[in-house]
């Protein structure tokens, strides 16, 4: 897979503060979800990943070349940022017009874009709008608008789905993952976990300025052994089930719901436990409504990590 | 119950009637104010002229020294109006980010989900002005009238000159509303505390540079009533019963003090009137 | 009865915000939904007492929503959406000034600014100035605002804004307990369903100035026919195909999941079976229910 996006020692200090500590990884195309507490770099990282900000130490190439001061390179890269800040004067159509001739278009196929761009946000109806006049969702469907409206490689949103309602989430979550698909290289920085989760299992987790995990959140859940996996069984005979489990090594510990009808259970070795289950089930005649991993999602691998 | 829960108690005390809620704001603002060192030494420094003119007073009355200085009402006249530039800032310091930072920190949503009224907030916010206000005016006014009785040895002075203290207070109750709700009203308008009392300093100034032009090139003082300041003597010269300083007609001065204390009033109650509590 | 409105409507000059309105709230927890631009934000005030309705009454709390209003705002706690800040003022002088404005004494607003700055978790930085709190701080303080005067109901606008996951959960977990231990009767308006359905135990969603729908969010919700969600580790394709062969249908989910719609007659165990068969481990198995999102987006759309 080609690698789009890659940093290596990455590390920004101001004064005595370290906000970014040598941080490397390497990000190609599909979505990745970049997440950390409040304060743990995140938006520096992005603001040197799009080049606005020049790194202290290491480096950050985007296709192999330095992001820094390389003009050329920004055409190619999309920023949303978190901040909510316009020309409150300005239509929507005429904001997004404006920053695309700024990236070198000509009138006539700034305009096409535009009207292009608008459409697939939703926001066609309120193009001749001024800016002051739009609602918390629309400034942030006009940020996610020009972030896109020159086609770039590369987009790197920042909490893209704050103040949407529930169906502009959606929609977005959407496109974000339409995006993804075609082979863009989309970073999504978001706090809402459950979303992230609906984009893309693919993470990078930052923490006190350092990378503390790095690829797909299963795989890191499988990693992380001083938490055994949790596994939840609603069942029509949950006590008969933990008697026939007990026998098993890998089984640390079981917890009863209180309702009566499901089991958790604690395994070290989830791999052997999940491949036993369905013949136990079959055999035993034990009617089977659900299981779950209560602590295999990203707010676990999240809890589990960041201390 | 061995056991208690101490993480929230639910809490059954008394509660104040609601005809004193505007105090709370009046008490919190001038609590905020007293802070400010700077602030302090301004209320300090605008205690000079009372104090000089108590020592004026003691010379003249008792001592019997300046023969040549009668004590009558435009003594107190003169104080009040010698007071209208410390007035002037200290209404700025005090008046300029009362509403404004309130406006900017978003801070009104918090007052109007009390169960106070705007009729509340604003009076409260008036209080918090008219008490700084009443302090270079009002308080030093009637007690330099409170020294001169005592000063003098019999009653004859207090007999003569009692309309005084009416005098004092309704001059000062005319500088203290005039400069207070204007200000209020220009902090009401602006999210930035700065530009409200630049604004205000701005108006000001340039009413009385704008009658001082007027003033020689026409040379004549009937356009007084141009300058604010000059109104205010006015009308401070017609609570005293004293002869106008000025040629323009003391009624239109009247009018236009009266009429900038309401017009600032309703500009007060059409801005709180716009915030919206939830947005 | 909580909340009783009868019939609302609110108009501003040719806009309708409000269209007839009713609403019973018995108490609980409630969830207030709508898309952006909905009414929500007139329901609140019209729910305050801040706004008188053009036709229609209610009650809120037993007091009248025109004639009592502030008996009403003495009654029930705001936490705004926005942040606020009056400069100047630490944590304990805001919480107390905040109690003092709903007619609590000075000595006791302090000493309840105290435990209530505790009980949001700010009991350490009480003393700092609000200038320099985080998002999450400032966050809580506006909840123990909106709590010091002990109301009976609570309005929460949007609480977890801004928040990282760990205080996203421990807000959710404070307005939890709020709602279930300490008696608190709580509206939560926000737009983060998932938070919605984890802490209330109704909602109501409104639209174009109507109420779209009201109710228990169990009772909302509805199973979908025998589909099945799904999650295997092994050889996905041929226990697809195995599937497929049964008459199932299989369809891509998001986060790697399987949709299974199975065949009448058929349970879990077939699925089971075709595991077995096939060697193949299912993590995640669950019958599919609507979500309070499928419900929100159902009911909207169809409007």
């Amino acid at each position: 897979m080609t690698e789009i996006l890659e940093a290596s020692g990455l590390s920004k200090w101001y004064g005595q503060v370290i906000a970014v500590n040598k941080v490397s990884f390497r990000i190609g195309p599909g979505v990745t979800g970049l997440l950390g507490p409040n304060g743990a770099g995140k938006s520096t990282l992005m603001k040197l990943v799009t080049g606005q900000l020049r790194p202290s130490q290491g480096q950050v190439a985007l296709f192999g070349q330095r992001i820094w001061n390389n003009y050329p390179l920004f055409r190619r890269i999309g920023f949303c940022p978190e901040q909510d800040s316009f020309y409150e004067w300005m239509t929507g159509a005429e904001f997004v017009a404006a920053l695309l001739r700024l990236h070198g278009f000509g009138e006539a196929e700034a305009e096409s874009r535009t009207t292009s761009v608008l459409e697939l946000v939703g926001l066609a109806d309120a193009r001749d709008k001024k800016l002051g006049a739009y609602s918390k969702g629309m400034r942030q469907r006009i940020k996610l608008a020009q972030a896109v409206a020159h086609d770039p490689e590369v987009l790197v949103l920042d909490e893209p789905l704050a103040g949407m309602d529930p169906v502009a989430r959606r929609e977005t979550i959407r496109l974000v993952r339409g995006w993804g698909k075609a082979g863009r290289c989309v970073i999504v920085s978001s706090h809402i976990l459950h979303e992230i989760e609906a984009m893309t299992s693919t993470i990078l987790l930052i923490h006190n300025g350092q990378v503390l995990a790095d690829g797909d959140v299963h795989q890191i859940r499988d990693l992380i052994d001083q938490h055994p996996h949790h596994i939840f069984i609603r069942c029509s005979e949950p006590r008969r089930l933990a008697e026939i489990l007990f026998r098993f090594e890998d089984v640390l510990s079981v917890r009863f719901e209180p309702d009566g009808r499901a089991v958790t259970f604690e395994s070290e070795k989830p791999d052997e436990f999940y491949q036993r289950l369905p013949d136990l089930l079959l055999r035993h005649q034990i009617e089977l409504e659900e299981i779950t991993s209560p602590d295999d999602n990203l707010q676990a691998v999240f809890h589990y990590l960041v201390k | 119950m061995p056991i208690h829960d101490v993480t929230y108690r639910h809490w059954s005390g008394e509660w104040t009637s609601h005809p004193y809620r505007w105090w709370v704001i009046t008490r919190q603002g001038i609590s905020l104010l007293i802070r400010k060192k700077r602030f302090v030494a301004l209320m300090i420094l605008s205690a000079i002229p009372f104090l000089v003119r108590t020592v004026i007073l003691y010379l003249s009355v008792v001592v019997g020294q300046l023969g040549f200085l009668k004590i009558d009402a435009k003594f107190f006249e003169d104080f009040l109006t010698q007071q209208l530039f410390f007035a002037f800032v200290i209404a700025i310091y005090a008046g300029a980010g009362l509403i404004a930072n309130d406006l900017k920190g978003n801070a009104l949503q918090i007052y109007l989900s009390k169960p106070i009224t705007r009729k509340d907030y604003v009076i409260g916010k008036l209080g918090v002005v008219a008490v700084f206000l009443s302090i270079p005016t009002l308080v030093p006014g009637l007690l330099l009238f409170v020294l001169a009785v005592a000063f003098h040895s019999n009653l004859d002075f207090l007999q003569q000159n009692y309309w005084v203290i009416g005098s004092i207070v309704m001059y000062s109750l005319a500088i203290i509303l005039t400069y207070g709700l204007v200000v209020l009203a220009l902090s009401a308008l602006s999210k930035s505390s700065r530009f409200a009392g630049i604004v205000f300093a701005a108006f000001f100034f340039f009413s009385q540079i704008v009658y001082g032009i007027l003033h020689q090139i026409l040379r004549t003082t009937s356009v007084a009533w141009v300058s604010l300041t000059q109104n205010l003597i006015q009308v401070g010269d017609f609570f005293f019963a004293a002869p106008p300083h000025y040629a323009s007609p003391t009624w239109v001065s009247g009018l236009i003090v009266a009429g900038l204390m309401a017009a600032s009033a309703w500009l007060i109650h059409r801005r709180i009137r716009a915030v919206e509590v939830v947005q | 009865m909580i909340i009783d409105l009868e019939n609302v409507t609110v108009v501003f000059g040719k806009q309708k915000a409000l269209v007839g309105i009713s609403l019973q709230f018995a108490g609980g927890s409630m969830g207030l939904l709508g898309p952006n631009g909905a009414g929500k934000t007139t329901l609140l005030k019209t729910l305050l007492g801040f706004l008188s309705p053009t036709s229609g009454d209610g009650t809120v709390l037993g007091f009248n929503i025109r004639t009592q209003q502030l008996s009403i705002r003495q009654r029930v706690g705001y936490m705004p959406e926005n942040d606020c800040h009056i400069p100047g003022m630490n944590a304990v002088t805001f919480v107390s000034y905040a109690g003092q404005l709903t007619g609590m004494k000075p000595k006791d607003s302090v000493q309840r600014a105290h435990e209530i700055l505790y009980y949001v978790g700010l009991g350490e930085v009480r003393y700092r100035d609000l200038e320099s709190y985080s998002t999450g701080m400032k966050q809580r303080i506006k909840l123990g605002q909106a709590l010091v005067h002990d109301p009976e109901l609570v309005f929460l606008d949007e609480p977890t804004n801004g928040l990282d996951p760990r205080g996203r959960l421990e807000m959710l977990a404070l307005i939890q307990d709020i709602s279930t231990r300490k008696g608190i009767h709580v509206i939560l308006s926000s737009h983060l369903l998932p938070d919605v359905e984890w802490v209330c135990q109704d909602a109501t969603v409104i639209h174009k100035g109507k109420r779209l729908t009201c109710g228990k969010i169990q009772d909302l919700k509805h199973a979908v026919g025998p589909v099945f969600e799904c999650r295997i580790k092994g050889a996905a394709e041929a226990f697809r195909a195995e599937l497929q062969t049964l008459g199932c249908e299989c369809l891509d989910a998001e986060d790697g999941m399987l949709r299974v719609h199975l065949v009448d007659g058929l349970g879990s165990e077939s699925i089971l079976r075709v595991a077995r068969e096939q060697g193949v481990q299912i993590r995640h198995l669950v019958p599919v229910k609507q979500s309070l999102e499928d419900v929100f987006l159902q009911v909207v759309g169809e409007s």
